[in-house]
């Protein structure tokens, strides 16, 4: 009987659990990607998109424009080619682009295995590449290709860069505008070790809380004092923070519907477990009774339980909820966030959710017949 | 200066006392005039099962009387609000016929009971002073069920002693006992009535009577007679 008390406890308490801990793991991954957002693009950024085939502009350039323009979070070179990858097993043409770290925020890459390239990698020069799931499938049959290595020669250069990442497949619109062909990303260090020689194609430069004639102006200005050449030049304002938004409240709902369902779950589980510690406890507030307890320290002591079980559950769920935030902005290569409302939340929602459990049942403990339980009448 | 043990403990005056347990119009006790001082050890006989489960409770502030005043320690408990009443009756030390002690409970949490709810400070070293007492302090940690049945009548004495108590009831404190046992008990019970607590005792037997100093018998619900136990060695006039 006590054994399977104590499984029906521990079930409730899971269910506490389901029902927090995925809250508190998305609301922290959330604040985690916002913050992550806020600081590398502010809350209202600019994209500013530079062509600049032909010049001469290198990209110490832009770091000079960054330290004029302290605005600038974030310079992107790009280098496109069109490229054939080899493996042992196949070829596959791709369009390959040698980018930084950065790119994979700015262009909203979803990578569904691995990594994208991290500043470390271009720190060590590393050779590395990430590649999508059209490229991963015909060059090896399978998605599964972290850790395989690539031939490639890129501006006359061989190298056999170790696979670290693959993107999600491109849709049918996006596969037709890039000819049927995958994408490939290696860091531009593997191009230019230390970036001074490496002539920029194209550079896409992210300015935070400006807006966007004086943003281009500032822009112009500096590239004309340096004689820099530029192709074409496209502009637009980014505010991921309201797409962020947008998903995270999207997401929201359905996952407070979800721990609704649980919360119910447990409540139900709680009642009854209390409702048959208090049956088997009946000599228990029988005699706290006669012996002169209160109604209310009677349901005092009964609801001090409910207490004990919601701090279990908050630190059970929190310690969870934190841990799977920590794995998603690990894998997702985010810095993490704690929110305050998530561990708020976390403390608040088994608290009521005991507590209303044990409402009931403390009034049946301070309910008892005492004469029939002192005097065992029954 | 008036003894601690002559103030009037209890005082009954015209008292009646339905049967609320089986809720019927009988009355179990009808127009009772009683005085028990502090201090005093009666022993009360002549009221069985229902009636006298109906009597205790009312003695013990647990019910309200039907008719007359029942006057506890000086609270009206026809008056009283409720809360008052559970808190005199917190003051009040009980031993039960079949001890009510719970066997999945450690010793020291049967004797905490009574101040489980309290506040008050000190409580765990009243609880070891209780123990102490009894002699049963060496097994506080024990669950009750490995106890033998002195050890647990020792524990149920432990447990009225813990309210600092100006009254026991006891319900047969010794009747379950071997007559040894018993005789412990009830000169336990004879040396803390030493020390000015009030004993109220319900028993027909004859071992108990004679520890007591008063004898009140019942007879259908009305004193048939009370008299002081005469072996019992009685310091000062009590009746």
């Amino acid at each position: 009987m006590k054994k399977r008390l104590t499984n029906k406890l521990l079930l409730s308490a899971l269910c506490i659990m389901i029902g927090v801990a995925p809250l508190v793991a998305f609301i922290n991954t959330a604040e985690s990607g916002k913050h992550m957002l806020k600081n590398e693009f502010g809350s209202n950024s600019i994209l500013l998109s530079l062509s600049l085939e032909g010049s001469t502009a290198a990209f110490e350039d832009f770091q000079k424009l960054s330290e004029e323009i302290p605005e600038i979070s974030a310079i992107i070179p790009i280098s496109t080619s069109i490229t054939a990858l080899n493996s042992y097993k196949s070829d596959s043409t791709v369009t390959l682009k040698a980018v930084n770290h950065s790119y994979w925020k700015y262009a909203g890459l979803n990578i569904i295995k691995g990594s994208f390239i991290t500043q470390g990698h271009l720190d060590h020069n590393l050779s590395v590449v990430v590649i999508d799931e059209l490229t991963a499938d015909e060059l090896f049959g399978t998605t599964d290709v972290l850790g395989h290595k690539l031939e490639t020669t890129v501006n006359g250069i061989s190298f056999e860069p170790t696979i670290i990442g693959v993107s999600k497949r491109m849709d049918i619109t996006e596969k037709q505008s890039n000819q049927g062909q995958g994408f490939a990303y290696i860091p531009i260090t593997m191009l230019d070790n230390n970036l001074t020689d490496y002539n920029m194609q194209q550079v896409v430069l992210s300015i935070r809380d400006h807006q966007i004639e004086e943003a281009k102006a500032k822009v112009s200005h500096f590239l004309s004092s340096r004689d820099i050449a530029v192709k074409s030049e496209d502009i637009k304002l980014m505010n991921q923070l309201e797409f962020m938004d947008a998903f995270e409240a999207d997401n929201k709902i359905l996952l407070w519907a979800i721990a609704v369902l649980w919360f119910a779950a447990a409540i139900l589980g709680i009642t009854n477990i209390m409702l048959v510690d208090i049956e088997r406890s009946k000599k228990y507030y029988g005699l706290l009774s006669f012996y002169g307890s209160s109604d209310r320290n009677i349901r005092n002591e009964v609801l001090s339980k409910a207490y004990a079980m919601a701090l279990l559950c908050s630190t059970m769920s929190i310690v969870v909820g934190l841990m799977i935030s920590f794995i998603v902005c690990s894998i997702l290569n985010i810095p993490i966030y704690i929110s305050v409302i998530s561990i708020t939340l976390g403390i608040l929602i088994p608290i009521v959710v005991c507590l209303l459990s044990a409402i009931y049942p403390s009034y049946r403990a301070s309910n008892i017949d005492v004469n029939s339980i002192i005097w065992q009448l029954e | 200066m008036i003894k601690q043990d002559r103030f009037i403990l209890i005082w009954m005056e015209d008292l009646s006392i339905k049967n609320n347990i089986i809720n019927n119009d009988e009355y179990t006790v009808r127009h009772l005039n009683l005085r028990i001082d502090a201090g005093e050890f009666v022993c009360i006989s002549g009221l069985f099962g229902i009636d006298k489960i109906s009597f205790i409770n009312t003695l013990s502030c647990l019910n309200r009387p039907d008719g007359g005043k029942y006057i506890y320690n000086y609270n009206d408990t026809t008056t009283v609000e409720k809360s008052k009443l559970d808190a005199v009756r917190s003051e009040i030390g009980f031993i039960f016929k079949n001890l009510n002690i719970i066997d999945d409970l450690t010793v020291y949490q049967n004797i905490e009971i009574p101040t489980r709810t309290s506040s008050a400070a000190g409580k765990s070293k009243e609880i070891v002073k209780a123990a102490e007492r009894l002699g049963v302090s060496d097994l506080l940690d024990t669950k009750v069920k490995r106890l033998a049945d002195i050890e647990k009548h020792k524990v149920s004495l432990a447990r009225a002693l813990v309210v600092n108590p100006s009254l026991i009831i006891a319900d047969e404190p010794a009747d379950a006992l071997r007559q040894e046992d018993a005789e412990t008990i009830l000169n336990e019970l004879k040396e803390i009535n030493k020390l000015g607590t009030a004993i109220v005792c319900f028993s027909q037997n004859a071992q108990v009577i004679e520890k007591a100093q008063r004898h009140i018998e019942f007879e259908k619900g009305c004193i048939k007679s009370d008299n002081a136990v005469k072996n019992c060695c009685i310091e000062e006039g009590v009746v």
